[in-house]
């Protein structure tokens, strides 16, 4: 075998990706196939669906009836990920540069969370954020807010939530691309009469801004499918595509519209990802989308 | 105190299954999806073994099984794994009929085992599964006890008129809980939408009690419910859905929220407002003036159930008038079973005279049955309705 290799050393990365290709093909690409084909399937679930090319037309259908729900997944996902960034950068800035020995510790707090399930926390919150809770509730009993006052089942919440949730993914490939800059590049800015200001115009913040686009993908994109924080912290007012979704596959068994919504909402995250490359990506990731 | 926190544990619980399932079930079709476009009805395993298994898995509602003083046991069912030698994985998997078809619709297609040797559902659910074969032909001969003792009414039902699949475990009457000093005012299905409840009021997914409770506040009979009378109650609930008087559609999970106090009055089920009312006393049932819903959950065993012989026995368990006196002592629920009243005398004499339990001709006249709909007027309605909840 590795006589073989050494033989044809052009074979060896293809032998790398084997795996990752057979993972994606498995539960991506097959899955994706299958998806497609259910969105063109006409019927119901008791008589049966059947497939047609001429089935199309459940995509625009779905496209026009739930536009609402996609307009907000996306305001949504954008609020989030821009109240995410604007927590997070200071935050891993100071983790980076500032927190001498309790670097550490402050890396640990921000992963925390992730030692309890996903469900939970956002339950956590609902008893939290309670109308009458321990919160909202003395802050109701010494008049300071109105008795009507709530913060669940408002967008603010659904919008918190997914912030909150999502924080991590923002916080860590900044931290990382901050961390690896060399300092001595802002040194020698500083050597050439560049202020503090100056300095992170110009040199922090363009090598961080890989990061803070790892980061906005990684909070963009789950957000933009989240359903859980819609349907614990919302209302009927804060449906998300996530949410029509779930309730189009499992209570009216209505697996065309639920797969050509899918479909689309991937093409939708597919095209945001790729004007945001194009607009902010660097070099190499836009060579390596575009 | 230490009640409230195994509560407030039971009440995460549920919710996590609620969401846990609607992910479950996502999963599942996408395993599904490749087997066939079409709805065939798979051939039932070859019958087992009269024996007892080492375990049966229960699938049933939140609220709906007795527990000890301390909340941590449930007394008939270790009676029954004390008696069979067995262990009951009882799991409060069903928040609403919708979303548990959701997690087991995908094996029972594809002729699998769903996981489940008892379901328990609703009747349009259990009806729908009947018409795609996919329950498990019941053994009689194995239940003496269901066999003796099934109310006569229970008999003929048009889904299952020979009781070949069914086994009843409760009815279940809906209308409304209500927070005496918050919505002490409310005394019908339109009182809920008073400017004095915005955004305190939560409404049920089960399209059949919602639904059902807003055509009797419009003077139409559920029985005879068709689309033109459906619309009509859409009509009535819709303004307050979008002004946010109505702040959530639930499934059983609305007791958390009128316990937390978030929701103030709320649609829900009578023997689930008794048990919320042991916990807060404040939170009180009523009688809807314009009538109430009537409904039955059924015991069914899903098709290529693994332990079908002892699922019959746990079926058959419940039909004993003393166990049946039980469970409805503690959930409050009509109970199915010929006996029941004779015995629950023996452990509380007022509850043997309560309507709610075993309903007298006074509120006979107020339960309405939601009619049985065709598939193609129950996708309209199921579609409608979803809409209504932004979906």
């Amino acid at each position: 075998m590795i006589a073989f290799l050494r033989r044809r050393p052009g074979l060896l990365p293809l032998l790398l990706l084997v795996p990752a290709i057979t993972w994606l093909v498995a539960f991506y690409v097959y899955p994706a196939i299958q998806m497609l084909q259910a969105s063109l399937w006409s019927g119901t679930l008791e008589s049966g669906f059947v497939f047609s090319w001429g089935n199309a037309a459940t995509y625009s259908t779905a496209l026009g009836r739930y536009s609402d729900q996609f307009l907000r997944s996306i305001l949504y996902a954008a609020v989030s990920t821009v109240v995410c960034l604007a927590l997070a950068f200071p935050l891993a800035y100071t983790i980076a540069y500032r927190a001498g020995r309790y670097r550490t510790l402050l890396l640990f707090i921000v992963i925390a969370p992730f030692f309890t399930s996903f469900l939970l926390r956002v339950l956590a919150w609902k008893t939290v954020l309670a109308d009458d809770g321990f919160i909202l509730g003395p802050l109701k009993a010494i008049g300071a807010l109105p008795e009507e006052f709530r913060i669940l089942a408002t967008p603010a919440a659904v919008i918190f939530g997914i912030s909150y949730n999502f924080f991590p993914f923002m916080v860590l490939p900044i931290y990382v691309s901050l961390e690896k800059i060399d300092r001595r590049l802002v040194e020698a800015a500083k050597d050439l009469y560049a202020g503090p200001v100056r300095a992170f115009q110009r040199i922090t913040l363009p090598l961080a801004l890989p990061g803070v686009f790892a980061g906005s993908l990684l909070v963009f994109i789950p957000a933009m499918g989240d359903f859980v924080n819609a349907e614990l912290l919302g209302s009927v007012q804060t449906r998300l595509i996530g949410n029509v979704i779930q309730s189009r596959f499992l209570v009216n068994n209505d697996y065309p519209t639920a797969a050509a919504l899918s479909f689309m909402l991937m093409a939708g995250i597919l095209a945001a990802v790729f004007i945001y490359a194009r607009v902010l990506g660097t070099d190499e990731l836009e060579t390596g989308i575009g | 105190m230490g009640t409230e926190k195994s509560a407030e544990m039971l009440v995460s619980r549920r919710t996590v299954l609620k969401v846990g399932a609607a992910a479950a079930g996502a999963a599942a079709f996408l395993a599904a999806c490749g087997t066939s476009g079409s709805s065939t009805s798979p051939s039932p395993k070859p019958s087992q073994s009269d024996t007892i298994s080492d375990v049966v898995n229960v699938a049933n509602w939140t609220l709906y099984i007795d527990l000890s003083k301390d909340e941590l046991t449930r007394p008939t069912v270790t009676a029954f794994e004390a008696e069979y030698k067995t262990k009951v994985n009882y799991v409060e998997a069903i928040n609403d009929n919708d979303s548990f078809f959701g997690t087991i619709q995908a094996p029972l297609k594809a002729g699998e085992d769903a996981g489940w040797d008892i379901a328990t559902l609703t009747d349009w659910m259990a009806a729908r599964i009947l018409r795609l074969g996919w329950a498990e032909k019941l053994n009689k001969g194995n239940m003496p006890n269901f066999t003796a003792n099934l109310l006569d009414v229970y008999k003929g039902r048009s889904f299952d008129p020979n009781v070949e699949y069914l086994a009843p475990w409760s009815g279940i009457v809906a209308g409304i809980a209500a927070h005496k000093t918050t919505a002490g005012f409310v005394k019908g299905f339109k009182d809920l939408f008073d400017p004095r409840l915005k955004g305190k009021v939560s409404l049920l997914t089960e399209m059949r009690d919602t639904i059902g409770l807003a055509m009797l506040a419009n003077g139409d009979d559920p029985a005879k419910a068709d689309r033109a009378s459906f619309d009509r109650a859409i009509a009535l609930i819709e303004p307050s859905v979008s002004d946010g008087t109505v702040r959530a559609f639930t499934g059983n999970d609305y007791k958390e929220l009128i316990v937390k106090g978030d929701v103030a009055a709320c649609v829900a089920w009578r023997g689930d407002t008794v048990q919320i009312g042991y916990e807060d006393a404040d939170i009180v049932w009523v009688t809807p003036t314009d009538g109430c819903t009537f409904s039955s959950d059924n015991m069914l065993i899903p098709l290529g159930a693994a332990h079908k012989y002892t699922a019959e026995k746990w079926m058959d368990w419940y039909y004993k008038p003393e166990i049946a006196a039980k469970l409805t002592a503690y959930v409050q629920y009509v109970s199915p079973v010929k006996g029941t009243k004779e015995e629950i005398a023996k452990i509380d004499a007022t509850l043997a005279s309560d309507p709610f339990i075993f309903p007298d001709a006074a509120l006979e006249a107020k339960l309405h049955v939601f009619a049985g709909l065709s598939e193609d007027d129950e996708i309209y309605m199921n579609d409608a309705f979803s809409a209504l909840q932004g979906n």
